[in-house]
């Protein structure tokens, strides 16, 4: 089923059509899930949340931008609307705004790894930094969608990336140890 | 020698092919959702919609079976009004009588002149048939029917009319001498004679002129009788009850702040409601009242695990004020676990410190009853029956930790929906003390049916409240 009669199907909420969306859309969906949430569990009630959404607004897609780019930011704003009421509580280093180096070889940690510590991050921190790093939006960007201000993001997303790189250097070392232990 | 990487990088690197398969009960429960969300506003008004249903219903039968006349009750009343109802009626016929009775007795041919005029009263066209379709023993007055004649019963047909006494008259001068062909036949019962029916008439009229006092004061009286009973047996429908009530708050399963506390031990406490009760008596058995209260709850979570971290897990359904979301809770026996697992894993002291409190979710609602009264036992002491609904309105939600003397109001709840309902149960017992005021006692079970929204919705709270006042009936 071409992608046009495929959005023209959903439209008309035919059931097999919304299946179909689902099944070709609902992996790349649920990876996002993952890496906006605190766990499996809330990325599934996102996913359900994000989808159902989709499912009664495809009416208004107007093919502006790509279907996927469209359905990917649905599933980010679903995910916002759960946890951007979460205050944090938040020391400001300005010394943190800064970007942050580790050294590391790819294999020193593993991708489950590396998503359980974003999916620890505390919420806003996690929000932003997935925002910010991983899909890209922009400070001011992320200030409206959050209804926070820029310096807040640049903030948020300093203590993100020095939590996160605490914990894999951690992880590293406990690595380092074990192996020459063993 | 590892590289030095941008952090930012490393991610992006790592999760650029990052997809995973969602499970399948994802997209089942995707469907579920899709067929309640059709649904979800139509049980909410079938409840609306059932419980005015139900209202209706019992309105109509109270209706039907408690308000039709009752022939048992006041039964000196309904005889005597019916008694001068009567005597009214034959008074008129009285009036009536004797007016073309003094004009017939010098007529001899009385009788037929009589039955000339009213078929000549154009304004009594069926007095034919109904004369003559009125036997003698119909009418009530015991002595006047024995001695009825065409006469009696043609006047007493003509209450009504005011034109009968002057056409008498004038029918009368008219046919005076004339043979008149009678247009009706009499009863054989009352075959006339004309001379015997004047004199029996004349005797009558003076005996009944005799009796017309007494008659009068009869009808006096019973008027005044049937209004004093009246008085006497009007019963006070209306009553109002300024209440109170102690409250007891606790739920069959789960927790309202979030599942991780479902089988935390919980106990409801003691609180008050206050407000006031508005009732009205449909009919003896049943009494509709509404009223408002002011409803607290709370209740304690136990075995809660907190400590203060900067990067805390919150819990998802509590606002939390400022700077308090930085207190992560959880459930003692999970943390301690969790705690074990981290410290042979790491083999690294822990530096959390993990302290053990209670979480105390408190609420108020502004309770709007709607209920159904059905008395089982109507004396000086009563039993009723009580059920129907309760409209709530959220007006207090607070979140506090606990610990020792120490409290912390860590926010309030998201998960608790602003307008929801109850279902009410119970018993009611009143003793009268006076005619006007009652005391009532009230034992009251009310199951909250959307208190929470889905975040917890394995929470079934209920609260019960033994409600007590005094009732001024009106």
């Amino acid at each position: 089923m071409s992608l046009d009669q495929l959005i023209k199907d959903c439209k008309q909420k035919k059931p097999k059509a919304q299946e179909t969306l689902y099944r070709r859309y609902g992996s790349v969906l649920y990876s996002i899930s993952l890496k906006y949430s605190r766990n499996k569990a809330e990325a599934e009630d996102n996913l359900q949340d994000a989808f159902i959404t989709i499912l009664e607004k495809v009416g208004q897609y107007k093919k502006q931008g790509s279907f996927e780019g469209w359905l990917k930011r649905i599933v980010i704003n679903t995910a916002l609307q759960r946890y951007r009421k979460r205050d944090v509580f938040e020391i400001v280093n300005p010394g943190d705004i800064a970007a942050v180096e580790i050294e590391i070889d790819n294999d020193d940690v593993s991708l489950d790894f590396l998503l359980q510590i974003v999916q620890n991050l505390p919420d806003r921190y996690r929000l932003v930094f997935n925002l910010y790093a991983l899909d890209g939006f922009s400070h001011r960007e992320i200030a409206n969608m959050l209804s926070i201000s820029e310096g807040t993001s640049k903030s948020n997303l300093a203590r993100a990336r020095m939590i996160l790189k605490e914990k894999i250097e951690k992880k590293i070392n406990i690595n380092n140890i074990q192996s020459s232990m063993s | 020698m590892k590289d030095k990487k941008n952090i930012d990088r490393l991610f992006q690197e790592k999760f650029k092919d990052f997809e995973v398969h969602p499970d399948e009960k994802v997209w089942q429960n995707i469907l579920e959702r899709k067929e309640e969300k059709k649904l979800r506003i139509i049980p909410l008004w079938i409840k609306l919609s059932g419980a005015a249903a139900l209202l209706l219903l019992l309105f109509t039968i109270s209706n039907n079976l408690f308000l039709k006349p009752n022939n048992n009750q006041n039964p000196i009343v309904e005889t005597t009004s019916e008694k001068a109802i009567e005597l009214n009626n034959n008074n008129t016929n009285f009036e009536e009588e004797t007016k073309p009775r003094t004009a017939s007795t010098t007529d001899q041919t009385t009788p037929l002149n009589k039955a000339t005029s009213i078929k000549d009263n154009t304004n009594n066209q069926n007095l034919e048939s109904t004369v003559a379709a009125t036997p003698i023993k119909e009418r009530k007055a015991g002595s006047r029917a024995e001695n009825s004649n065409i006469n009696q019963q043609a006047v007493s047909n003509t209450n009504n009319n005011t034109n009968t006494i002057a056409e008498h008259k004038a029918i009368n001068d008219k046919t005076e001498g004339q043979d008149i062909a009678p247009i009706i036949t009499p009863p054989s019962e009352t075959s006339i004679n004309s001379t015997e029916v004047s004199e029996k008439n004349t005797k009558k009229e003076i005996s009944e002129k005799e009796e017309k006092p007494s008659i009068l004061e009869a009808i006096v009286e019973n008027t005044e009788e049937k209004s004093q009973l009246k008085k006497e047996e009007a019963p006070k429908k209306w009553g109002v009850t300024p209440m109170v009530a102690p409250v007891y708050y606790n739920s069959f399963s789960g927790s309202g702040i979030d599942p991780l506390f479902d089988d935390n031990e919980k106990h409801g406490k003691l609180n008050l409601s206050y407000g006031v009760q508005i009732s009205y008596a449909i009919s003896p058995k049943l009494t509709i009242r509404s009223g408002i209260n002011k409803v607290d709850l709370n209740y304690i979570t136990n075995d809660i695990a907190f400590n203060p971290a900067i990067n805390a897990k919150s819990i998802r359904s509590i606002n939390y004020k400022d700077g308090l979301a930085g207190i992560e809770i959880n459930d003692a026996q999970a943390a301690i676990r969790s705690e074990a697992l981290l410290s042979t894993e790491n083999q690294e002291v822990n530096e959390t410190t993990v302290s053990i409190a209670s979480v105390n979710q408190k609420l108020g609602y502004l309770e709007i009853p709607i209920e159904m009264q059905y008395a089982l036992l109507d004396k000086k002491l009563g039993i009723q029956f009580i059920g129907g609904i309760s409209t709530l309105f959220l007006d207090a939600n607070s979140i506090s930790l606990i610990e020792g003397d120490m409290v912390t109001e860590l926010g309030s709840s998201n998960s608790l929906n602003s307008t929801s309902l109850s279902t009410n149960l119970g018993f009611g017992f009143d003793y009268k003390i006076t005619k006007t005021i009652t005391f009532d006692l009230e034992p009251i079970f009310k199951y909250q049916l959307n208190a929470y929204n889905k975040s917890v919705q394995d929470f079934k709270p209920y609260y019960l409240g033994v409600y007590t006042g005094l009732r001024l009936n009106f």
